[in-house]
């Protein structure tokens, strides 16, 4: 019988000018608990959609590592840094290249939700995902490849 | 003529010390920090590389299920990159952990 706990395993995806993202496979509930979390603020009427984050929570979600260079031409560090200094990172690249990478990441998720869903139902393989890609304006010939 | 050179090690013991300023090392399970070590000392001796460190914090279910899969990493920063090695056996108490370790990775 498969376990149910999460491995955490990365996958590499390629998106244009031949930067990559390295992210996570899966979440686990902890993980997918704390972007929810991150979702929604705290205010004194309750809980609301934190606009500003919109977007933001799967990215910070799933984003483990990048080749994303500053400009200082060297790359900018996110591997290991807290939540906030990542979206610091995030905030400061040009709107197209968030919505390229949340593009990326929103593919990989559905990818690999589908994959998941063909292993619990006993028929994995049978599914074929849909290829990761990043915006249709962007360079073609997306990637994959998986990182332990 | 012989010239045969006998081949010894470099060092018959190393001791690498880490913490403080330098930021603190992790424990990582695959992309997922699991410990966080505030000082540590890594030394060679016969017989391989031992770690001894103080713990910051701790996930300790998960450090025992990585531990089990021999899937843990220890992580430290240095000059221009990060020590990486991985634990052959780990024992992790309330404030100090004690791990023998792999060949270092980087």
């Amino acid at each position: 019988m498969a376990s149910r706990v999460v491995r955490p395993e990365t996958k590499r995806l390629t998106i244009s000018n031949g930067d990559w993202l390295l992210v996570k496979k899966r979440l686990n509930h902890g993980e997918q608990q704390e972007a929810f979390a991150r979702r929604y603020q705290a205010d004194v009427v309750g809980s609301r959609v934190n606009l500003r984050l919109l977007g933001m929570d799967r990215v910070l979600a799933f984003l483990v590592d990048w080749s994303l260079i500053g400009l200082d031409d060297q790359v900018i560090e996110i591997r290991g840094k807290s939540a906030d200094e990542v979206e610091a990172a995030l905030n400061s690249i040009d709107p197209e290249s968030f919505e390229e990478i949340r593009t990326a990441i929103d593919a990989h998720e559905r990818a690999m939700a589908d994959e998941r869903a063909a292993e619990k139902n006993g028929t994995a393989g049978a599914i074929e995902s849909a290829a990761i890609s990043p915006l249709p304006s962007a360079a073609v010939g997306a990637s994959s490849g998986s990182v332990n | 003529m012989d010239h045969a050179v006998e081949r010894r090690p470099l060092f018959e013991a190393l001791t690498i010390n880490g913490g403080g300023a330098a930021g603190p090392a992790s424990l990582v399970w695959g992309y997922r920090p699991v410990a966080t070590l505030t000082t540590w000392r890594i030394t060679k001796a016969v017989g391989g590389w031992q770690l001894t460190a103080t713990l910051a914090s701790r996930d300790r279910w998960q450090v025992e299920q990585a531990a089990k899969l021999k899937e843990l990493l220890f992580t430290a920063p240095r000059d221009r990159g990060r020590w990486c090695w991985e634990l052959v056996d780990v024992t992790v108490g309330t404030s100090e952990l004690r791990a023998i370790l792999g060949n270092p990775l980087q």
